[in-house]
């Protein structure tokens, strides 16, 4: 073993040194000499068992390899690279740069069909310079069996195995260069390192060689010692990781027996055909190995070194697929493409150029068990579906194991971002994309199929700016049957705006059904004629209105005519950002109209937070949070509520985007795929999730209203994802929410305009001003200088006798915990008691009035009561 | 102060795009008529004044440089009848010039307000004859060419 080491040793520093020189040099020194090509494609080599730290996966058993480490260190390792999930799919994907659902090999066995212009017969069909082709060892793209499908395919050379396997490493069989089946009594690795040898050396012309290892797919059989460093061979993975060892000290062979002046001058790409199988691999979960769509199966080591690479232990994390080696070596070799060939990419800029590959997408599909599966991912997300309609939605940014399917959570922008990966995936199957910076197809440039632009989105809103100067009023008070509210519509929590439209204190006189009811009819927030919001949606419990209706200029128009299109007004939600045509919503998810006007078009984060920190991310509550009254008089919860069971949870809507693409061609109406840009976009799905269209629920909820406990049948919800704040109504819509504004003058600057303001010459007097009994001042304009109480409401405590001469009782009506303060008429504290007493003592105190404060000592919450001694 | 000028003055460069004015145009028995709703500073920015000190002849000027409406093929001169006030916003109602009992072709130039917002939207509004439709005006467009 120790000698084993030493020759490995010095090995890599003449093969380091070597690389060295050849990509200094190579593409100054070498530019007229035509490149020599060497494939060396692992079998079953995924990501967890080589250079996974590159990945972010730790904890997995590694291999040393110190030659294929050489070429990556002076070479570009592309990090995202997808494969299939199978040796024959992927083998076929790079011969003919085509994804399986154009090549027509869909699973193992399959067969690449000659119709298929392979990479080796493009070179022959395109390429001057006449190149010597050569593949030695697994072949496994051709059913039935035939010996001569590589030379139809273009090789001159072809000695291995043709159907894919071998069933023992050192007793195989094999075709010969003569297309005679002959044993072989020697480690597989060993036997096509020494062909590959034998065939270099006897090369004068240019040459390409596609050396198609067996390893380390198994069965997992020791190497010859003296290959490999593993000392735990008891089991698969100890067997595996030495077969990838045993094979890179064979890539050491190789390189050694070439001559510097053949190394130089050679290209080498390393790859592996498909993910590490299921009874080895380490890091992934079950069943998310070879044969799967999920990274474990999928994603591959690939390394480009040599000849004119420049770029020299970079990593590369652009979206890379093996099928690009077509394109690749056929700009490399011959000519200069438009992006690429077929479903091919080429990667060739990258080579000598960072930020050069700008393919937006990569995609891979196969047949599994009969059934046709695709995945798709861009650089974050990834989709997996198959044709049994399943979905699979994975965030790869922090979900590299695949565990956390998001179907079932999306986020706006995560819902946009699945529609488009679900179009790009089924554009890609039935024809040619338009979005793979690839000419392809019937296009005459790089993706001009693509007419309509890409939606521009902003998820992201503009944030907080400024703090509130003005009073906010909420007054809520009852009126015959009616629930009455008052507000200045001014926000209590810091927000922003566009200059221009500064919120001010805009006066709302509101009301609705203090007992709503279901009417059986669904009223839409917005005029179905017209297309124009018919009412606001309701107000907020700080009095600020919900809107989420659109406004002009955030409408579709004609570009020839530019008339507005109110079928396609833009989700406000959805365009948050500062850009042109962006709502400019705020840290609220709120803006300001022009006509100063504060309102709320989503989910109100700066407020909620105001009021609850940490609510809105917040996973689970303990009690429901009603945030707001809706126009038809039914309640407003944030994201939380009730279930079907009565378990309080974060309800879902059941709004989705639509599949495919608007059927506007991009004058009258949009065109593209449903992006979320508008908010025709959507559908309403029944039982897709837990609320009805109207974003709500029929259940019966139990609240503490500012008019005492009351129970409704039907609450509704604002939500995280569309439509956040609800579209329509369930219940009968009341008029005062359409009115808009009120007009009125506060000229004593505490939010109430005379109307509502019994005296508008004194901030200290109001509907919500403190009342003060006995002297004489009706603060709280309810017409009394005296405490009111709602007949309804049991006060916190209950007080006798009153009057009293020696001592006084406090009856606890709630079981909490207070204070008391005692006060006379002129304000001034006389004493206070803490632990909640069951009697105070006014025996000592002058015959009078007196005011009796009681604080709830958990919550600051207070009353104050008239006490008489005498 | 100084600060709260320099915080404005930075949103207002942070900021851009979107800033609309209103002309809807409606008619009756006595004839044809634009409410042009204004954002007061921008108007008063355009006119090197006050927004305090704009009188309707200001105004009337104004509106004759910066809007054209040629209704049936007809060239119609505008003549204010109403403006106040509302919330920064001046609210100028105009009579068209000319007898219409059925509008078939409207041709429209508005510049208004572009001169001093390059991302000004003019948005005009026909509200007549049960008509609901409106139009988007611009520095890009700032002709309309509408057939009913």
């Amino acid at each position: 073993m120790f000698k084993a080491t030493i020759l490995i040793q010095k090995k890599i520093s003449s093969i380091l040194t070597a690389l060295y020189i050849l990509s200094f040099t190579g593409a100054l020194a070498q530019v007229d000499s035509p490149p020599n090509i060497l494939i060396i494609v692992a079998d079953d080599l995924g990501i967890d068992a080589l250079n996974s730290s590159d990945y972010g996966i730790s904890g997995t058993t590694q291999p040393i390899t110190p030659y294929i480490q050489s070429l990556k260190d002076n070479g570009v390792s592309y990090l995202n690279t997808w494969a299939t999930p199978q040796c024959t799919t992927t083998r076929a994907s790079i011969i003919s740069g085509k994804y399986g659902i154009n090549s027509g090999v869909r699973n193992v066995p399959d067969n690449l069909d000659l119709s298929h212009e392979s990479l080796f017969n493009y070179l022959n069909n395109n390429v001057s310079t006449p190149y010597v082709k050569a593949l030695i060892g697994k072949w496994h793209i051709s059913r039935p069996v035939d010996l001569n499908h590589p030379y139809a395919h273009g090789l001159d050379y072809f000695e291995g195995i043709i159907a894919g396997i071998v069933n023992d490493y050192y007793s195989w069989e094999k075709a010969d260069e003569n297309g005679q089946t002959v044993s072989v009594d020697e480690y597989v690795t060993k036997h096509l390192t020494d062909s590959a040898t034998k065939w270099i050396s006897e090369q004068s012309d240019p040459w390409f060689l596609w050396l198609s290892h067996i390893a380390p797919h198994n069965p997992f059989h020791i190497p010859p010692q003296g290959t490999y460093s593993q000392t735990d061979l008891s089991g698969n993975r100890g067997k595996y990781l030495a077969s990838i060892e045993s094979m890179d000290y064979y890539i050491g062979e190789l390189l050694n027996s070439m001559t510097e002046e053949t190394r130089d001058n050679t290209i080498i790409i390393f790859l592996g055909d498909n993910g590490t199988p299921g009874r080895i691999l380490e890091y992934f979960p079950n069943g998310h190995g070879k044969t799967s769509m999920y990274e474990g199966g999928l994603r591959v080591p690939m390394i480009i070194s040599g000849k004119g690479v420049t770029r020299r232990g970079e990593l590369e994390a652009g979206l890379t697929q093996v099928n690009d080696v077509y394109a690749t070596l056929v700009e490399l070799l011959s000519e200069d493409l438009e992006g690429g060939i077929y479903n091919s990419y080429s990667l060739a800029p990258s080579l000598t150029m960072e930020n050069t590959i700008t393919r937006p997408y990569i995609y891979s599909d196969y047949i599994n068990g009969g059934v046709e599966y695709w995945a798709i991912r861009n650089n974050t997300y990834k989709l997996i579906e198959n044709e049994n309609g399943e979905v699979e939605f994975y965030n790869l940014g922090n979900d590299l194991k695949e565990e956390h399917n998001l179907v079932d959570f999306l986020t706006n922008q995560e819902a946009t971002v699945l529609a488009r990966l679900k179009l790009e995936a089924q554009n890609i199957r039935t024809g040619w994309s338009c979005n793979d910076a690839i000419l392809n197809g019937e296009e005459q440039a790089i993706d001009d199929c693509n007419t309509c632009a890409t939606d521009n989105l902003s998820f992201s809103n503009i944030g907080c700016c400024d703090t509130p100067n003005s009073p906010n009023v909420y007054y809520e008070y009852q009126e015959d049957t009616n629930r009455k509210v008052y507000s200045n519509n001014y926000p209590n929590h810091d927000f922003c705006y566009n200059p221009r439209n500064i919120p001010s204190q805009s006066y709302h006189d509101l009301e609705m059904d203090l007992n709503p009811t279901i009417t059986g009819t669904i009223t839409p927030l917005i005029n179905q004629i017209t297309g124009r919001p018919a009412t606001t949606f309701g107000v907020a419990l700080n009095g600020v209105m919900f809107s989420p209706g659109p406004a002009l200029p955030f409408v579709y128009s004609n570009p020839n005519t530019n008339e507005y299109n109110w079928d396609w007004v833009f989700e406000p939600t959805n365009n948050q950002g500062n850009e042109v045509n962006q709502v400019k919503l705020d840290c609220a998810s709120a803006h300001t109209n022009t006509k100063h006007g504060y309102h709320y078009h989503g989910e109100m984060f700066s407020y909620l937070e105001h009021e609850m920190e940490g609510i809105t991310s917040a996973r689970t509550v303990d009690e429901v949070i009603p945030i707001g009254w809706a126009a038809d008089g039914f309640p407003i919860l944030y994201k939380f509520g009730p279930d079907s069971s009565g378990n309080i949870k974060n309800l879902k809507p059941s709004y989705r985007l639509k599949e495919g693409e608007r059927p506007g061609d991009g004058t009258d109406a949009p065109c593209g795929v449903y992006s979320g840009k508008y908010t025709n976009d959507y559908e309403y799905v029944m039982g897709l999730g837990d609320l009805d269209a109207c974003n709500g629920m029929a259940s019966a909820i139990t609240l503490d209203t500012a008019l005492g406990e009351q129970t409704f049948d039907y609450f509704y919800v604002i939500t995280s994802t569309f439509p956040q704040v609800p579209r329509c109504f369930v219940g009968q819509v009341n008029e005062s929410f359409s009115v808009g504004k009120i007009s009125g003058m506060d000229n004593d600057g505490d939010g109430f305009i005379a109307e509502f303001d019994c005296n508008d010459n004194n901030p200290s007097i109001n509907p919500l001003a403190t009342e003060i009994p006995g002297n004489s001042i009706d603060e709280n304009c309810d017409g009394l200088d005296t405490l009111s109480q709602s007949s309804s409401d049991l006060p916190l405590i209950t007080m006798l006798p009153n009057p009293s001469t020696t001592m006084v009782r406090l009856i606890n009506n709630y079981g909490f915990s207070y204070q008391v303060h005692l006060y006379d008429v002129q304000g001034k504290a006389l004493f206070s008691v803490h632990n909640s007493p069951e009697f105070v003592s006014v025996e000592n105190l002058p015959n009078g009035i007196y005011l009796l404060k009681i604080v709830n000592e958990e919550t600051g919450a207070h009353e104050v009561y008239k006490l008489i001694k005498n | 102060m100084m600060l709260k000028f320099f915080f404005a003055f930075t949103l207002a460069c942070f900021f851009h795009g979107n800033n609309i004015a209103k002309f809807t145009i409606t008619k009756d028995a006595t004839g044809l008529y634009i409410i042009a709703n204004l954002d007061a500073s921008d108007l008063a920015l355009d006119l090197n004044g006050e927004a305090q000190d704009i009188t309707i002849e200001d105004l009337q000027t104004y509106l004759y440089k910066h809007t054209v409406y040629v209704v049936n093929n007809q060239h119609c001169s505008q003549s204010i009848t109403d403006f106040k006030i509302e919330q920064d916003h001046f609210i100028v109602t105009s009579k068209l010039s000319g007898e219409f009992n059925k509008i078939h072709t409207l041709r429209i130039k508005n510049t208004a307000l572009i001169k001093v917002n390059t991302k000004q939207s003019n948005i005009i509004e026909l509200r007549f004859d049960g008509l609901y439709r409106d139009f988007l005006i611009d520095e890009n467009q700032p002709i309309l060419n509408i057939t009913l």
